[in-house]
C-alpha cells in the first residue's frame, strides 16, 4: 500500500480564544498537486505552518510519507521543501550565495551543491543575475529565488504558500509553469492560494477552506458538480444592493444572493429564465442595472454556493 | 557541520558591512589611544628633585661649565636654564616656593677665578625655607668642589715651579685651568669609586607599584577591549532579529536542522566576532602599547574565551527578547554603557570606593577587568584569573539558559 505523501488528521490549532484550524482531515497522494483554496484568514497558512513543522498543533496529526512531523520532525522535514509566503531570503547575500546557504542547510556539499545551484539558477531563470544581491531584485525575481531555495535538496514534497502574491503576470506565469514542471518530475506539491484560476489550472485535487474548516474537497470537476448547473450572474447597480436583495432572493430559480462593493451576485438554475425577473425586481424599487456578467459554474461559484460569500471577501 | 555553516553565514553578513570595521577595529583602537593619553598624567612618576634655576651670564666660561656639570650631576637637583627675560619670573617662583633658588653667574666669572679678585656668584633663595636651605647646601657643595679643584691646581703648579721646572707666569696661568679640570674630574672619580652613602628615595616606587603599573594603556587597553566587545552585541544580536524580520529564521525551522543547532550556530558566530575583536585588540596592545598581555598568555586566553562566551550569550538573550532592531540596538547600547561604566572599563574601580566597586562587580565587565588587570597590572599568575573566568562563565550559562528557553518558547508559539 502506498503511503500518502501528506496525511492530515483531525488537525486543530488555537491561538488563545481564536480557533484558526478546526479539526481538518485530508490526504495528498504522491505525485499530485493539491491546492488549499480559500480567502485570507481561512486557515490555509496556519495549516501549512503546522505541516511544515513551524507550528505545533493544538490537536491532531500530520505525517509526511508516514513520518510524523511531531514525533519524527527531522525525518519528516528532510522530505519537505517549503516555499514560505514571505520572501525568506538574506537580502544582503547574492542569489547564488542564498542558494548555496540553503543547500548547505539541507545537507548538500561540494560538487553536488555546486551542480544543484547551477541547475536551480537555470530553472528559475536567474543564471545571469546570480551574483547580484537579492535586495536589488524585483518582487518576481525574489519569489523565484524563494522557490529555488526550497528545491535545492530535491524534496519529495514541496509546500508552497501563496507563492504568486503581489507579483507581475510574467513572473506569475513563470512560477506556475515551474510548479507544473516540478510535478512532472514526480514531486508532490501542496499549494495554497486564494486565486481560483491558479487552483483550477494546477491542481489534481482542491480543498476549499473557510473559517478553519474544509468545506469541500475533490477534483475540479467534482467540486463544480457540487453547484449542479447553476450559473453565476453579477449585476452592477446604480444604488445600494440591499434594496434589491430581498426581492431577488424570492425569485423562483434563485438559490443564493450576495453583494460586494455595489455588485449583486446571484446563483441561478437557468439564467435565460431568471434574468428578466431580476430586471423586474430592480425596476420595482427604482434601481437601474448598469451591467450584467453571466459566468458558467467555477470554483468561485462553488465557494459562493458553499459559504454564501465570495472568495475575495 | 550545519552549525558551522550557519555561523559562517552570519560572519559573512557581519563582515560584508564595511561599517562594521569602524566599530570592530578602528573605534576601539582610537578610543584606546585617546583614553591612554587622558590617563598619562595618572601614571607619571613624581619628580622629587629640587628645582634650581641656572642663570648664566658667563657664556663659554670654562669654570662656569665645570660648576654647571657638577650641579647637573647631582641626582637630587633639577637644574633648569633661566633665560635673561625669565629672571623676574624665576624670582617670583622662588618667592612662591615653586623652585629652590636661582643661581646667577656673573659675566667673566671664569676669568676672575684666575686672578686675585674672584667674582661672587649669587643664589636667589629664601634662606628661611627648607627649599632655600637645600638649594644653598647643594650649591655650596658644588662651589666648594670647584674652588677646591682650583686650589689644588694652584698648589700643584706652585709645587711644579718650586721643583725646578722653568715655568713663566703666563705658562702657569695657562696650565692652571687644565690642572683644575683634571682635579675636578678626579674628585668625581674618587666619589664614585670610594666609600659612599647610598640614599634610596622612598618615593621612587618600583614600576609595578606605580598607578596602572606605570603604563596608562594597562587601564585603557583592556577597558576599551571590554567596552567594545560588549558593543559587538549590536551586530551580533541584530543578526537574529534580522532573521526573524526576513522570516529566514522561520525558514530555517522548516529544514531538518534542530532548533538547538540553530541557536548554537548563531552563538558560535557571536563568539567568533567577540573573540576575534579581542584578539586584535590584545595584539595591538601588546605590540604597540607595551601592555604585557603575554606575560601569562594562557590566563589572558582564558579570560578572553570566558568574556566572549558571556557576551555572545548576552547577544543571544537580547536578540530573543527584542521585538525589533530598535529594541535590540537600544538594549545593546544601554548594556554597553552600564557594564563599561560600572565594570571599571573607563576608570580603575580601585579609585571609586568600596561601595561602587561592589556594585560594579555585579556586572560581568568588572570581572573581565579583574581578570585582565590581575595579569597586566598586579603581576599575578594563572590562578588569579580562575575566579573572574568562572564568574564570566556563570553569567554566560545564565544568559544562554534564559536565551535558549525563550528561543524555544518563541518557536513553539510560532
Amino acid at each position: 500500500m502506498t503511503l500518502p505523501a501528506i496525511q492530515v488528521t483531525q488537525l486543530e490549532k488555537a491561538f488563545g480564544a481564536l480557533q484558526a484550524v478546526k479539526g481538518i482531515t485530508f490526504e495528498v497522494a504522491p505525485g499530485e498537486i493539491f491546492s488549499l483554496l480559500g480567502p485570507n484568514g481561512a486557515g490555509k497558512s496556519t495549516t501549512i505552518s503546522i505541516i511544515s513543522g513551524l507550528l505545533a498543533p493544538t490537536a491532531g496529526e500530520v505525517a509526511i510519507f508516514g513520518r510524523s512531523i511531531l514525533r519524527e520532525p527531522n525525518a519528516a522535514k528532510a522530505m519537505l521543501g517549503v516555499v514560505p509566503q514571505d520572501i525568506a531570503l538574506y537580502p544582503d547575500l547574492s542569489a547564488r550565495e542564498n542558494l548555496v546557504f540553503w543547500g548547505k542547510m539541507y545537507g548538500l556539499r561540494g560538487a553536488e551543491l555546486k551542480h544543484r545551484v547551477d541547475e536551480i539558477l537555470a530553472v528559475i531563470g536567474l543564471t545571469d543575475r546570480q551574483k547580484d544581491r537579492v535586495s536589488t531584485f524585483s518582487g518576481g525575481m525574489k519569489r523565484r529565488v524563494n522557490i529555488g531555495a526550497a528545491l535545492m535538496h530535491r524534496p519529495s514534497v514541496v509546500i508552497m504558500d501563496e507563492p504568486t502574491v503581489g507579483i507581475d503576470p510574467q513572473s506569475r506565469r513563470h512560477i506556475l509553469d515551474n510548479v507544473k514542471d516540478l510535478n512532472r518530475q514526480g514531486m508532490t506539491v501542496l499549494y495554497t492560494t486564494h486565486y481560483m484560476e491558479e487552483a483550477a489550472e494546477l491542481s489534481h485535487h482542491i480543498a476549499i477552506m473557510d473559517e478553519g474548516v474544509i468545506v469541500a474537497c475533490g477534483t475540479h470537476d467534482e467540486l463544480i458538480r457540487l453547484v449542479g448547473e447553476q450559473t453565476r450572474i453579477d449585476l452592477r447597480l446604480n444604488a445600494e444592493a440591499e434594496k434589491v436583495m430581498a426581492g431577488m432572493s424570492a425569485v423562483k430559480g434563485v438559490s443564493k444572493v450576495t453583494s460586494l462593493d455595489g455588485t449583486v451576485t446571484v446563483l441561478v438554475d437557468d439564467s435565460n429564465r431568471v434574468l428578466p425577473r431580476l430586471f423586474e425586481v430592480a425596476a420595482q424599487v427604482s434601481v437601474r442595472i448598469l451591467s450584467v456578467d453571466i459566468q458558467e459554474p467555477n470554483l468561485e461559484t462553488v465557494f459562493l454556493h458553499l459559504t454564501g460569500r465570495a472568495l475575495r471577501d | 557541520m550545519r552549525i558551522l555553516e550557519l555561523a559562517l553565514k552570519d560572519l559573512q553578513q557581519i563582515l560584508r558591512d564595511k561599517r562594521q570595521l569602524i566599530f570592530l577595529v578602528l573605534m576601539p583602537v582610537g578610543f584606546t589611544l585617546f583614553m591612554g593619553i587622558a590617563f598619562k598624567g595618572v601614571v607619571q612618576k613624581p619628580d622629587h628633585r629640587l628645582p634650581l634655576g641656572w642663570y648664566n651670564q658667563d657664556v663659554n666660561g670654562r669654570f662656569t661649565e665645570m660648576l654647571r656639570s657638577a650641579l647637573s650631576a647631582n641626582p637630587d637637583l633639577n637644574l633648569y636654564t633661566v633665560k635673561p627675560n625669565e629672571l623676574a619670573k624665576a624670582r617670583q617662583n622662588v618667592a612662591n616656593k615653586y623652585t629652590g633658588g636661582v643661581l646667577v653667574i656673573p659675566p667673566g666669572f671664569s676669568d676672575s677665578l684666575l686672578g686675585s679678585q674672584p667674582l661672587q656668584i649669587e643664589l636667589i633663595a629664601d634662606e628661611y625655607t627648607n627649599l632655600g636651605q637645600s638649594a644653598y647646601q647643594y650649591t655650596r657643595a658644588a662651589v666648594t668642589r670647584l674652588f677646591g679643584s682650583l686650589e689644588i691646581a694652584r698648589l700643584s703648579t706652585e709645587a711644579l715651579a718650586q721643583s725646578g721646572a722653568a715655568l713663566s707666569e703666563s705658562e702657569k696661568t695657562a696650565l692652571l685651568p687644565e690642572v683644575a679640570a683634571e682635579a675636578f674630574l678626579k674628585w668625581e672619580q674618587i666619589g664614585s669609586s670610594g666609600v659612599e652613602i647610598r640614599l634610596e628615595n622612598a618615593t621612587n616606587l618600583p614600576e609595578e607599584a606605580l598607578p596602572l603599573g606605570g603604563n596608562p594603556y594597562n587601564q585603557t587597553s583592556p577597558g576599551i577591549l571590554v567596552q567594545f566587545t560588549i558593543f559587538g552585541l549590536i551586530s551580533s544580536s541584530a543578526i537574529l532579529v534580522e532573521e526573524r524580520k526576513t522570516r529566514t529564521l522561520q525558514r530555517l525551522f522548516t529544514t531538518s536542522m534542530p532548533a538547538g543547532s540553530i541557536v548554537l550556530g548563531h552563538l558560535l558566530a557571536n563568539f567568533a566576532v567577540a573573540f576575534g575583536q579581542q584578539l586584535l585588540l590584545v595584539v595591538f596592545g601588546q605590540l604597540f602599547l607595551q601592555v604585557n598581555y603575554l606575560r601569562e598568555p594562557a590566563a589572558i586566553l582564558l579570560v578572553m574565551i570566558a568574556l566572549s562566551l558571556c557576551v555572545s550569550s548576552l547577544g543571544l538573550l537580547i536578540s530573543v527578547l527584542a521585538r525589533n532592531e530598535s529594541q535590540s540596538l537600544l538594549a545593546s547600547l544601554i548594556l554597553m554603557f552600564v557594564i563599561s561604566a560600572l565594570g571599571g572599563a573607563w576608570f580603575p574601580l580601585e579609585t571609586s570606593g568600596k561601595a561602587f566597586a561592589a556594585v560594579g562587580h555585579l556586572t560581568p565587565g568588572a570581572w573581565a577587568m579583574d581578570g585582565f588587570q590581575n595579569i597586566i597590572i598586579r603581576g599575578q599568575g594563572f590562578a588569579s584569573v580562575l575566579i573572574p573566568a568562572a564568574v564570566l562563565l556563570g553569567y554566560a550559562l545564565v544568559f544562554f539558559f534564559i536565551g535558549s528557553m525563550r528561543f524555544r518558547a518563541n518557536v513553539n508559539a510560532g
